[in-house]
Protein backbone atom coordinates (compact mmCIF):
# COMPACT_ATOMS: atom_id res chain seq x y z
CA UNK A 1 0.00 0.00 0.00
CA UNK A 2 2.49 2.39 0.37
CA UNK A 3 4.52 1.94 -2.71
CA UNK A 4 1.24 2.52 -4.01
CA UNK A 5 0.51 5.69 -2.17
CA UNK A 6 4.36 6.83 -3.02
CA UNK A 7 3.45 6.40 -6.52
CA UNK A 8 0.59 8.53 -6.43
CA UNK A 9 2.23 11.24 -4.43
CA UNK A 10 5.43 11.55 -6.94
CA UNK A 11 2.55 11.76 -9.75
CA UNK A 12 1.12 14.79 -7.96
CA UNK A 13 4.09 16.04 -7.72
CA UNK A 14 5.71 15.91 -11.06
CA UNK A 15 2.57 17.08 -12.87
CA UNK A 16 4.13 20.26 -13.34
CA UNK A 17 6.46 19.68 -15.23
CA UNK A 18 6.65 18.41 -18.49
CA UNK A 19 4.13 16.09 -20.03
CA UNK A 20 6.53 13.49 -21.61
CA UNK A 21 8.28 13.83 -18.09
CA UNK A 22 5.55 12.59 -16.91
CA UNK A 23 5.06 9.38 -18.21
CA UNK A 24 8.85 8.51 -18.20
CA UNK A 25 8.80 9.14 -14.19
CA UNK A 26 5.15 7.05 -14.33
CA UNK A 27 6.75 4.01 -16.32
CA UNK A 28 10.04 4.19 -14.07
CA UNK A 29 7.85 4.24 -11.04
CA UNK A 30 5.47 0.89 -12.38
CA UNK A 31 8.65 -0.90 -12.68
CA UNK A 32 10.64 -0.04 -9.61
CA UNK A 33 7.28 -0.81 -7.42
CA UNK A 34 7.32 -4.83 -7.92
CA UNK A 35 11.60 -4.41 -6.94
CA UNK A 36 10.80 -2.00 -3.40
CA UNK A 37 9.18 -4.60 -2.00
CA UNK A 38 11.65 -7.76 -2.78
CA UNK A 39 14.41 -6.42 -1.50
CA UNK A 40 14.67 -2.63 -0.16
CA UNK A 41 17.88 -2.86 0.95
CA UNK A 42 19.07 -2.45 -2.48
CA UNK A 43 18.40 1.27 -2.64
CA UNK A 44 20.61 4.58 -3.02
CA UNK A 45 19.94 7.86 -3.60
CA UNK A 46 19.57 10.13 -6.22
CA UNK A 47 19.63 13.64 -5.38
CA UNK A 48 17.22 13.64 -2.65
CA UNK A 49 15.14 10.82 -4.25
CA UNK A 50 15.58 7.18 -3.13
CA UNK A 51 15.49 5.33 -5.91
CA UNK A 52 16.39 1.93 -7.13
CA UNK A 53 20.05 0.63 -8.21
CA UNK A 54 19.86 0.53 -11.17
CA UNK A 55 17.43 3.15 -11.94
CA UNK A 56 20.52 5.61 -10.63
CA UNK A 57 22.67 4.24 -12.76
CA UNK A 58 19.86 5.09 -15.66
CA UNK A 59 19.28 8.21 -14.04
CA UNK A 60 23.28 9.47 -14.24
CA UNK A 61 23.66 8.47 -17.49
CA UNK A 62 20.72 10.37 -18.32
CA UNK A 63 21.86 13.41 -16.92
CA UNK A 64 24.78 13.48 -18.31
CA UNK A 65 23.33 12.84 -21.57
CA UNK A 66 21.69 15.86 -21.78
CA UNK A 67 24.06 18.38 -20.01
CA UNK A 68 27.09 17.13 -22.26
CA UNK A 69 26.78 20.01 -24.68
CA UNK A 70 26.92 22.76 -22.54
CA UNK A 71 28.88 20.99 -19.66
CA UNK A 72 31.85 23.78 -19.81
CA UNK A 73 29.73 26.75 -20.04
CA UNK A 74 27.43 25.61 -17.46
CA UNK A 75 30.59 24.36 -15.41
CA UNK A 76 31.96 28.84 -15.40
CA UNK A 77 28.65 29.57 -15.17
CA UNK A 78 27.87 27.98 -11.79
CA UNK A 79 31.64 27.86 -10.67
CA UNK A 80 31.71 31.63 -11.26
CA UNK A 81 35.07 30.26 -13.79
CA UNK A 82 36.80 28.82 -10.51
CA UNK A 83 36.56 24.95 -11.34
CA UNK A 84 39.27 25.88 -13.38
CA UNK A 85 41.53 26.70 -10.60
CA UNK A 86 40.08 23.95 -8.90
CA UNK A 87 41.11 21.32 -11.47
CA UNK A 88 44.46 23.38 -12.33
CA UNK A 89 45.70 23.09 -8.20
CA UNK A 90 44.37 19.54 -8.25
CA UNK A 91 46.87 18.28 -11.34
CA UNK A 92 49.46 20.64 -9.12
CA UNK A 93 48.98 17.82 -6.02
CA UNK A 94 49.58 15.21 -8.66
CA UNK A 95 52.44 16.55 -10.05
CA UNK A 96 53.07 13.85 -12.58
CA UNK A 97 56.63 12.78 -13.67
CA UNK A 98 57.83 12.01 -16.94
CA UNK A 99 56.84 7.99 -17.13
CA UNK A 100 53.55 8.26 -15.80
CA UNK A 101 50.49 6.39 -16.53
CA UNK A 102 47.60 7.74 -15.71
CA UNK A 103 43.91 6.60 -16.03
CA UNK A 104 41.33 9.48 -15.81
CA UNK A 105 37.97 8.07 -14.61
CA UNK A 106 35.11 10.55 -15.36
CA UNK A 107 37.29 12.38 -17.49
CA UNK A 108 35.45 12.43 -20.59
CA UNK A 109 35.69 16.03 -21.45
CA UNK A 110 39.28 15.53 -20.78
CA UNK A 111 39.86 18.41 -18.34
CA UNK A 112 41.95 16.97 -16.51
CA UNK A 113 43.70 14.72 -19.20
CA UNK A 114 44.71 18.16 -21.13
CA UNK A 115 46.10 19.31 -17.80
CA UNK A 116 47.92 16.80 -17.11
CA UNK A 117 49.46 16.69 -20.85
CA UNK A 118 49.97 20.77 -20.74
CA UNK A 119 51.92 19.84 -17.43
CA UNK A 120 54.08 16.91 -18.58
CA UNK A 121 55.16 19.75 -21.43
CA UNK A 122 56.36 22.31 -19.18
CA UNK A 123 58.44 19.79 -17.15
CA UNK A 124 60.85 19.34 -20.24
CA UNK A 125 61.15 17.08 -23.05
CA UNK A 126 60.95 13.55 -21.98
CA UNK A 127 63.66 11.29 -21.57
CA UNK A 128 63.78 8.55 -24.46
CA UNK A 129 63.43 5.56 -21.79
CA UNK A 130 60.11 7.35 -20.05
CA UNK A 131 56.58 7.12 -22.14
CA UNK A 132 54.09 8.94 -20.27
CA UNK A 133 50.17 8.04 -21.08
CA UNK A 134 46.82 8.72 -20.46
CA UNK A 135 43.61 6.37 -20.46
CA UNK A 136 40.67 8.89 -20.58
CA UNK A 137 37.77 6.60 -18.90
CA UNK A 138 33.94 7.43 -18.85
CA UNK A 139 30.53 5.75 -18.72
CA UNK A 140 28.94 7.80 -21.20
CA UNK A 141 29.82 7.85 -24.44
CA UNK A 142 27.96 11.62 -25.03
CA UNK A 143 30.94 12.97 -22.70
CA UNK A 144 33.57 11.46 -24.16
CA UNK A 145 32.70 12.53 -27.74
CA UNK A 146 32.66 16.26 -26.20
CA UNK A 147 36.28 15.59 -25.17
CA UNK A 148 37.38 13.65 -28.15
CA UNK A 149 36.24 16.78 -30.07
CA UNK A 150 37.99 19.23 -27.73
CA UNK A 151 41.28 17.24 -27.59
CA UNK A 152 41.03 17.49 -32.03
CA UNK A 153 40.27 20.78 -31.82
CA UNK A 154 42.78 21.93 -29.42
CA UNK A 155 45.14 19.68 -31.17
CA UNK A 156 46.58 17.19 -28.01
CA UNK A 157 47.24 13.67 -30.49
CA UNK A 158 49.93 11.32 -29.78
CA UNK A 159 52.10 13.06 -32.10
CA UNK A 160 51.81 16.58 -30.76
CA UNK A 161 52.34 16.02 -27.24
CA UNK A 162 54.22 12.90 -26.95
CA UNK A 163 51.71 11.35 -24.52
CA UNK A 164 49.77 8.18 -25.52
CA UNK A 165 46.20 9.14 -24.93
CA UNK A 166 43.11 6.76 -25.52
CA UNK A 167 39.56 7.09 -24.81
CA UNK A 168 37.74 4.41 -22.95
CA UNK A 169 33.70 3.98 -22.40
CA UNK A 170 33.76 1.94 -19.42
CA UNK A 171 31.78 1.72 -15.56
CA UNK A 172 33.88 3.14 -13.17
CA UNK A 173 33.07 0.00 -10.41
CA UNK A 174 33.98 -2.62 -13.23
CA UNK A 175 37.30 -1.31 -15.06
CA UNK A 176 37.74 -4.08 -17.83
CA UNK A 177 41.75 -3.27 -17.11
CA UNK A 178 44.53 -5.54 -16.00
CA UNK A 179 45.72 -5.12 -12.20
CA UNK A 180 48.58 -2.73 -11.65
CA UNK A 181 48.47 -1.43 -14.87
CA UNK A 182 48.65 2.30 -13.87
CA UNK A 183 50.46 4.62 -11.80
CA UNK A 184 48.10 7.45 -11.08
CA UNK A 185 44.06 7.22 -10.70
CA UNK A 186 42.12 10.38 -10.47
CA UNK A 187 38.27 11.33 -10.90
CA UNK A 188 37.66 14.43 -10.92
CA UNK A 189 33.51 15.45 -9.83
CA UNK A 190 32.96 11.52 -10.71
CA UNK A 191 32.83 9.36 -7.88
CA UNK A 192 29.53 11.10 -6.57
CA UNK A 193 27.53 9.99 -9.52
CA UNK A 194 28.38 6.38 -9.02
CA UNK A 195 26.12 3.68 -7.26
CA UNK A 196 28.87 1.94 -5.06
CA UNK A 197 31.78 4.42 -4.07
CA UNK A 198 33.22 1.98 -2.26
CA UNK A 199 33.41 -0.63 -5.14
CA UNK A 200 34.94 2.13 -7.30
CA UNK A 201 37.67 2.91 -4.79
CA UNK A 202 38.52 -1.19 -4.73
CA UNK A 203 38.43 -1.01 -8.06
CA UNK A 204 40.93 2.04 -8.01
CA UNK A 205 43.00 0.19 -5.82
CA UNK A 206 43.20 -2.82 -7.60
CA UNK A 207 44.29 -1.31 -10.93
CA UNK A 208 47.07 1.02 -9.47
CA UNK A 209 50.85 -0.29 -9.40
CA UNK A 210 52.19 -0.73 -5.74
CA UNK A 211 53.48 3.01 -5.40
CA UNK A 212 50.69 4.38 -7.20
CA UNK A 213 48.38 7.29 -6.48
CA UNK A 214 44.61 7.76 -6.33
CA UNK A 215 43.35 11.25 -6.33
CA UNK A 216 40.20 12.88 -6.45
CA UNK A 217 38.13 16.03 -6.83
CA UNK A 218 34.98 16.11 -5.14
CA UNK A 219 32.33 18.30 -3.93
CA UNK A 220 32.42 18.07 0.12
CA UNK A 221 30.86 19.97 2.95
CA UNK A 222 32.38 23.34 4.62
CA UNK A 223 33.22 22.93 7.78
CA UNK A 224 31.69 26.36 8.59
CA UNK A 225 27.92 26.24 9.27
CA UNK A 226 27.74 30.24 8.17
CA UNK A 227 29.47 29.44 4.91
CA UNK A 228 27.81 25.86 4.09
CA UNK A 229 24.19 28.23 4.82
CA UNK A 230 25.44 30.28 2.19
CA UNK A 231 26.41 28.14 0.06
CA UNK A 232 22.95 26.05 0.67
CA UNK A 233 21.36 29.42 -0.57
CA UNK A 234 23.54 30.01 -3.41
CA UNK A 235 22.88 25.97 -4.59
CA UNK A 236 19.36 25.64 -4.06
CA UNK A 237 18.31 29.13 -5.61
CA UNK A 238 20.26 29.82 -7.95
CA UNK A 239 21.69 27.01 -9.79
CA UNK A 240 19.21 25.21 -11.28
CA UNK A 241 17.46 28.61 -12.09
CA UNK A 242 21.07 29.04 -14.17
CA UNK A 243 20.74 25.51 -15.18
CA UNK A 244 17.63 26.39 -17.33
CA UNK A 245 18.42 29.75 -17.69
CA UNK A 246 21.49 28.71 -19.92
CA UNK A 247 21.22 24.95 -21.07
CA UNK A 248 17.58 24.98 -20.63
CA UNK A 249 17.35 22.32 -18.08
CA UNK A 250 16.16 22.28 -14.30
CA UNK A 251 16.24 18.57 -13.02
CA UNK A 252 19.80 17.84 -13.75
CA UNK A 253 21.16 20.73 -11.86
CA UNK A 254 18.75 20.27 -9.68
CA UNK A 255 20.33 16.70 -8.86
CA UNK A 256 23.68 18.07 -8.83
CA UNK A 257 23.18 20.15 -5.78
CA UNK A 258 20.74 17.78 -4.13
CA UNK A 259 23.55 15.08 -4.69
CA UNK A 260 26.59 16.91 -3.52
CA UNK A 261 24.83 17.23 0.11
CA UNK A 262 23.69 13.54 -0.55
CA UNK A 263 27.74 12.22 -0.66
CA UNK A 264 30.07 11.82 2.60
CA UNK A 265 31.89 14.75 4.26
CA UNK A 266 35.61 14.93 4.08
CA UNK A 267 36.27 12.52 7.40
CA UNK A 268 33.66 10.38 6.44
CA UNK A 269 35.35 9.73 2.60
CA UNK A 270 38.63 10.06 3.94
CA UNK A 271 37.86 6.41 6.46
CA UNK A 272 36.22 5.08 2.80
CA UNK A 273 39.46 5.18 0.95
CA UNK A 274 41.33 3.71 3.89
CA UNK A 275 38.96 1.00 4.02
CA UNK A 276 39.99 0.45 0.25
CA UNK A 277 43.55 -0.27 1.62
CA UNK A 278 45.23 3.10 0.52
CA UNK A 279 47.25 4.44 3.15
CA UNK A 280 49.01 8.02 3.58
CA UNK A 281 45.30 9.09 2.93
CA UNK A 282 45.06 12.48 3.80
CA UNK A 283 42.24 15.63 1.91
CA UNK A 284 43.11 19.52 1.17
CA UNK A 285 39.76 21.68 1.46
CA UNK A 286 39.42 24.23 -1.12
CA UNK A 287 37.78 27.31 -1.42
CA UNK A 288 36.37 26.76 2.72
CA UNK A 289 35.53 23.00 1.59
CA UNK A 290 33.11 23.42 -1.63
CA UNK A 291 35.19 21.02 -2.58
CA UNK A 292 38.33 18.88 -1.54
CA UNK A 293 41.23 16.77 -2.66
CA UNK A 294 41.63 13.50 -1.57
CA UNK A 295 44.51 11.86 -1.77
CA UNK A 296 45.69 8.02 -1.32
CA UNK A 297 48.38 5.79 -1.84
CA UNK A 298 49.03 1.86 -2.47
CA UNK A 299 52.22 1.39 -0.43
CA UNK B 1 11.83 -25.04 47.14
CA UNK B 2 13.69 -27.09 49.75
CA UNK B 3 14.54 -23.94 51.12
CA UNK B 4 11.34 -22.98 52.12
CA UNK B 5 10.33 -25.43 54.98
CA UNK B 6 13.65 -25.08 56.08
CA UNK B 7 13.27 -20.84 56.32
CA UNK B 8 9.97 -21.71 57.96
CA UNK B 9 12.09 -23.70 60.61
CA UNK B 10 14.54 -20.90 61.46
CA UNK B 11 12.04 -18.06 61.38
CA UNK B 12 10.57 -19.93 64.37
CA UNK B 13 13.73 -20.82 65.58
CA UNK B 14 15.52 -17.68 65.67
CA UNK B 15 15.32 -14.73 62.95
CA UNK B 16 19.05 -14.48 62.21
CA UNK B 17 19.21 -17.81 60.12
CA UNK B 18 16.81 -16.22 57.04
CA UNK B 19 19.36 -13.29 56.73
CA UNK B 20 21.82 -15.89 55.19
CA UNK B 21 19.50 -17.76 53.33
CA UNK B 22 18.23 -14.68 51.72
CA UNK B 23 21.46 -12.99 51.06
CA UNK B 24 23.55 -15.49 49.51
CA UNK B 25 21.65 -15.22 46.03
CA UNK B 26 21.59 -12.22 45.97
CA UNK B 27 25.54 -12.03 46.89
CA UNK B 28 26.30 -14.95 44.75
CA UNK B 29 24.54 -13.08 41.40
CA UNK B 30 26.41 -10.11 42.19
CA UNK B 31 29.70 -11.60 42.11
CA UNK B 32 28.66 -13.56 38.96
CA UNK B 33 27.89 -10.11 37.24
CA UNK B 34 31.05 -8.77 38.67
CA UNK B 35 33.03 -11.25 37.12
CA UNK B 36 31.41 -10.94 33.67
CA UNK B 37 32.36 -7.14 33.71
CA UNK B 38 36.09 -8.18 34.82
CA UNK B 39 36.08 -10.46 31.63
CA UNK B 40 34.58 -7.90 29.45
CA UNK B 41 37.28 -5.41 30.82
CA UNK B 42 39.92 -8.02 29.87
CA UNK B 43 38.44 -8.44 26.28
CA UNK B 44 38.35 -4.93 25.44
CA UNK B 45 41.68 -4.58 27.23
CA UNK B 46 43.12 -6.75 24.47
CA UNK B 47 40.99 -5.86 21.44
CA UNK B 48 42.36 -2.22 22.21
CA UNK B 49 45.56 -3.26 22.66
CA UNK B 50 45.81 -4.94 19.75
CA UNK B 51 44.37 -2.31 17.25
CA UNK B 52 46.72 -0.25 18.43
CA UNK B 53 49.64 -2.22 17.91
CA UNK B 54 48.53 -2.86 14.31
CA UNK B 55 48.06 0.86 13.74
CA UNK B 56 51.99 1.12 15.15
CA UNK B 57 52.52 -1.45 12.26
CA UNK B 58 50.77 0.33 9.85
CA UNK B 59 52.22 3.46 10.88
CA UNK B 60 56.00 1.79 11.26
CA UNK B 61 55.44 0.61 7.48
CA UNK B 62 54.62 4.08 5.85
CA UNK B 63 57.71 5.71 7.83
CA UNK B 64 60.05 2.57 6.54
CA UNK B 65 58.30 3.71 3.22
CA UNK B 66 59.24 6.85 3.08
CA UNK B 67 62.71 6.61 4.48
CA UNK B 68 63.88 4.30 1.77
CA UNK B 69 62.62 6.60 -0.54
CA UNK B 70 64.27 9.32 0.87
CA UNK B 71 67.93 7.64 1.25
CA UNK B 72 67.80 6.93 -1.94
CA UNK B 73 67.03 10.48 -3.29
CA UNK B 74 69.46 11.39 -1.34
CA UNK B 75 71.94 10.12 -3.79
CA UNK B 76 70.51 11.90 -6.72
CA UNK B 77 70.54 15.44 -4.92
CA UNK B 78 74.13 16.68 -6.18
CA UNK B 79 72.94 16.16 -9.78
CA UNK B 80 68.99 17.07 -9.52
CA UNK B 81 69.38 19.29 -5.96
CA UNK B 82 66.95 19.46 -3.24
CA UNK B 83 63.72 19.24 -5.15
CA UNK B 84 60.84 17.08 -6.42
CA UNK B 85 62.96 15.55 -9.05
CA UNK B 86 65.31 14.14 -6.79
CA UNK B 87 62.26 12.57 -5.14
CA UNK B 88 60.70 10.76 -7.45
CA UNK B 89 64.00 9.48 -8.86
CA UNK B 90 64.67 8.39 -5.43
CA UNK B 91 61.23 6.73 -5.65
CA UNK B 92 62.41 5.29 -8.85
CA UNK B 93 65.53 3.91 -7.31
CA UNK B 94 63.66 2.21 -4.19
CA UNK B 95 61.55 0.52 -6.87
CA UNK B 96 58.24 2.73 -6.73
CA UNK B 97 57.10 4.90 -9.78
CA UNK B 98 57.86 8.08 -9.89
CA UNK B 99 54.89 9.97 -8.78
CA UNK B 100 55.07 8.89 -5.29
CA UNK B 101 56.74 11.43 -4.28
CA UNK B 102 53.68 13.07 -3.65
CA UNK B 103 54.39 11.46 -0.43
CA UNK B 104 56.25 14.14 0.57
CA UNK B 105 54.05 16.80 -0.28
CA UNK B 106 57.26 19.59 1.10
CA UNK B 107 58.68 18.37 -1.58
CA UNK B 108 62.60 19.27 -1.52
CA UNK B 109 61.71 20.59 2.12
CA UNK B 110 61.04 16.95 3.63
CA UNK B 111 64.13 15.91 2.00
CA UNK B 112 66.53 18.28 3.65
CA UNK B 113 64.65 17.83 6.79
CA UNK B 114 65.75 14.33 6.45
CA UNK B 115 68.85 14.87 5.62
CA UNK B 116 69.52 17.19 9.14
CA UNK B 117 67.57 14.28 11.17
CA UNK B 118 70.21 11.78 9.89
CA UNK B 119 73.18 13.94 10.36
CA UNK B 120 72.18 15.18 13.63
CA UNK B 121 71.31 11.11 14.87
CA UNK B 122 75.13 10.34 13.39
CA UNK B 123 76.75 12.84 15.19
CA UNK B 124 75.43 11.94 18.41
CA UNK B 125 76.33 8.56 17.29
CA UNK B 126 80.02 9.81 17.05
CA UNK B 127 80.03 12.29 20.11
CA UNK B 128 79.25 9.11 22.31
CA UNK B 129 82.51 7.33 21.11
CA UNK B 130 84.20 10.07 21.86
CA UNK B 131 86.28 10.45 24.97
CA UNK B 132 84.72 12.26 28.27
CA UNK B 133 87.81 13.20 29.82
CA UNK B 134 88.23 16.90 31.50
CA UNK B 135 84.29 17.91 30.93
CA UNK B 136 84.12 17.23 34.84
CA UNK B 137 86.16 20.53 34.88
CA UNK B 138 84.50 23.95 35.58
CA UNK B 139 85.67 25.34 32.13
CA UNK B 140 83.90 25.39 28.86
CA UNK B 141 84.95 22.20 26.72
CA UNK B 142 85.59 24.43 23.93
CA UNK B 143 87.43 21.18 22.16
CA UNK B 144 84.54 19.36 22.04
CA UNK B 145 82.29 21.56 20.82
CA UNK B 146 84.25 22.94 18.28
CA UNK B 147 84.68 19.04 17.19
CA UNK B 148 80.94 18.82 17.11
CA UNK B 149 80.16 21.67 14.87
CA UNK B 150 83.22 20.75 12.52
CA UNK B 151 82.14 16.96 12.36
CA UNK B 152 78.42 18.27 12.02
CA UNK B 153 79.28 20.66 8.85
CA UNK B 154 81.84 18.63 7.47
CA UNK B 155 78.62 15.85 7.12
CA UNK B 156 77.17 18.31 4.48
CA UNK B 157 80.45 18.02 2.04
CA UNK B 158 79.02 15.45 -0.57
CA UNK B 159 76.35 18.17 -1.14
CA UNK B 160 78.02 21.62 -0.45
CA UNK B 161 77.33 22.39 -4.18
CA UNK B 162 73.24 22.38 -3.60
CA UNK B 163 73.46 23.76 0.22
CA UNK B 164 72.69 26.80 -0.43
CA UNK B 165 69.66 26.27 -2.22
CA UNK B 166 68.80 23.69 0.94
CA UNK B 167 69.48 26.73 3.47
CA UNK B 168 67.18 28.90 0.93
CA UNK B 169 64.10 25.76 1.19
CA UNK B 170 64.57 25.66 5.06
CA UNK B 171 63.93 29.36 5.39
CA UNK B 172 60.66 29.04 3.61
CA UNK B 173 57.67 29.54 5.99
CA UNK B 174 55.92 26.28 6.20
CA UNK B 175 59.52 24.54 6.28
CA UNK B 176 60.59 27.15 9.36
CA UNK B 177 58.84 24.64 12.14
CA UNK B 178 61.16 21.73 10.72
CA UNK B 179 64.45 23.42 10.58
CA UNK B 180 63.79 25.09 13.97
CA UNK B 181 63.32 21.91 15.23
CA UNK B 182 66.25 20.06 14.02
CA UNK B 183 68.42 23.08 14.82
CA UNK B 184 67.34 22.53 18.43
CA UNK B 185 67.62 19.40 18.74
CA UNK B 186 71.33 19.60 17.35
CA UNK B 187 72.76 22.29 19.68
CA UNK B 188 71.02 20.42 22.94
CA UNK B 189 72.32 17.36 21.79
CA UNK B 190 75.59 19.05 21.83
CA UNK B 191 75.22 20.54 25.26
CA UNK B 192 74.23 17.65 26.68
CA UNK B 193 76.96 16.00 25.66
CA UNK B 194 79.65 18.13 26.41
CA UNK B 195 78.21 18.00 30.13
CA UNK B 196 75.32 21.02 30.27
CA UNK B 197 73.26 19.66 33.08
CA UNK B 198 72.22 23.84 33.54
CA UNK B 199 68.20 24.17 34.93
CA UNK B 200 68.15 27.82 35.18
CA UNK B 201 68.71 30.73 32.88
CA UNK B 202 71.85 29.41 31.45
CA UNK B 203 69.95 26.90 29.57
CA UNK B 204 68.75 29.12 27.37
CA UNK B 205 71.99 31.56 26.54
CA UNK B 206 73.81 28.23 25.35
CA UNK B 207 71.59 27.00 23.48
CA UNK B 208 70.74 30.04 21.71
CA UNK B 209 74.35 30.82 21.51
CA UNK B 210 75.85 27.75 19.96
CA UNK B 211 72.80 28.14 17.72
CA UNK B 212 74.36 31.14 16.30
CA UNK B 213 77.53 30.08 16.38
CA UNK B 214 76.52 27.09 14.05
CA UNK B 215 74.59 29.26 11.55
CA UNK B 216 77.30 31.74 11.30
CA UNK B 217 79.51 28.96 11.03
CA UNK B 218 77.57 26.87 8.29
CA UNK B 219 77.04 30.51 6.23
CA UNK B 220 81.09 30.51 5.89
CA UNK B 221 81.25 27.30 5.28
CA UNK B 222 79.76 27.41 2.20
CA UNK B 223 82.36 29.61 0.70
CA UNK B 224 85.59 28.20 2.66
CA UNK B 225 87.79 26.55 -0.40
CA UNK B 226 90.71 26.01 2.18
CA UNK B 227 92.20 22.80 2.35
CA UNK B 228 90.19 20.55 4.45
CA UNK B 229 88.16 23.46 5.56
CA UNK B 230 90.88 24.50 8.03
CA UNK B 231 89.43 28.07 7.27
CA UNK B 232 85.87 27.11 8.54
CA UNK B 233 87.70 25.53 11.68
CA UNK B 234 89.42 28.85 12.79
CA UNK B 235 85.88 30.80 12.41
CA UNK B 236 84.01 28.17 14.62
CA UNK B 237 87.33 28.25 17.14
CA UNK B 238 87.16 32.33 17.19
CA UNK B 239 83.15 32.29 17.75
CA UNK B 240 83.74 30.27 20.34
CA UNK B 241 85.83 32.55 21.58
CA UNK B 242 83.49 35.30 21.79
CA UNK B 243 80.88 33.56 23.44
CA UNK B 244 83.40 32.82 25.93
CA UNK B 245 84.35 36.36 26.77
CA UNK B 246 80.29 37.16 26.46
CA UNK B 247 79.65 34.73 29.08
CA UNK B 248 82.51 36.07 31.76
CA UNK B 249 80.85 39.29 31.06
CA UNK B 250 77.51 37.79 32.12
CA UNK B 251 79.10 36.18 34.86
CA UNK B 252 80.69 39.77 36.06
CA UNK B 253 76.85 40.20 36.77
CA UNK B 254 75.74 43.32 35.17
CA UNK B 255 72.46 43.10 36.69
CA UNK B 256 73.45 44.34 39.77
CA UNK B 257 75.36 46.82 38.82
CA UNK B 258 72.65 47.94 36.44
CA UNK B 259 70.94 50.27 38.97
CA UNK B 260 74.00 52.50 39.68
CA UNK B 261 74.74 52.53 35.69
CA UNK B 262 71.58 54.17 35.44
CA UNK B 263 71.28 56.55 37.93
CA UNK B 264 74.67 57.56 36.96
CA UNK B 265 73.89 58.11 33.45
CA UNK B 266 70.56 60.01 34.42
CA UNK B 267 72.51 62.04 36.55
CA UNK B 268 74.86 62.88 34.15
CA UNK B 269 71.45 63.83 31.63
CA UNK B 270 70.98 66.37 34.01
CA UNK B 271 73.53 67.48 34.61
CA UNK B 272 73.68 68.30 30.95
CA UNK B 273 70.30 69.40 30.88
CA UNK B 274 71.45 72.10 33.56
CA UNK B 275 68.53 71.02 35.81
CA UNK B 276 70.88 70.52 38.86
CA UNK B 277 71.21 73.85 39.26
CA UNK B 278 67.62 75.00 39.27
CA UNK B 279 66.99 74.16 43.07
Amino acid sequence: MSVLKRTTFKLIQTKTSHPMCRIRRLSVNMKAAPNNEKDKNKQTHFGFETVNEEEKWKKVHQVFETVAEKYDVMNDAMSLGIHRIWKDIFMHRLAPTHGTKLLDVAGGTGDISFRYINYLKNLGPPPESKQSSVTICDINQSMLDVGKLRAQRQGYTKESCGVDIEWMCGDAENLSLPDDSFTAYTIAFGIRNCTHVDKVLEEAYRVLAPGGRFLCLEFSQLPNSTMQWLYDQYSFQVIPVLGHLIAGQWKPYQYLVESIRQFPDQEKFKGMIEDAGFRQVTYENLTFGVVSIHSGFKI
Amino acid sequence: MNKLPRAFCSLRKNHRFILPLSFVPLNNTQRVIRSYCKNNEKQQKEMVVSTISSDQDDHQYEENVKEHILAKALEFVPKTGWSIESLSQGAEAAGYPGITHGLFPNGGGDLVHYFNVKCNEQLVEQIKSWPKEGLKESKLPVQLIENAIMTRLLMIQPYKSTWPKAMAIQTLPNNVPNSLATLLSLVDDICYHSGDRSVDFNWYIRRVGLAGIYKASELFYLTDSSQDSTATRNFVKSRIRDAELIQTALNMNPVSVAPQTLSAAFVTAKNMLGLNTLK
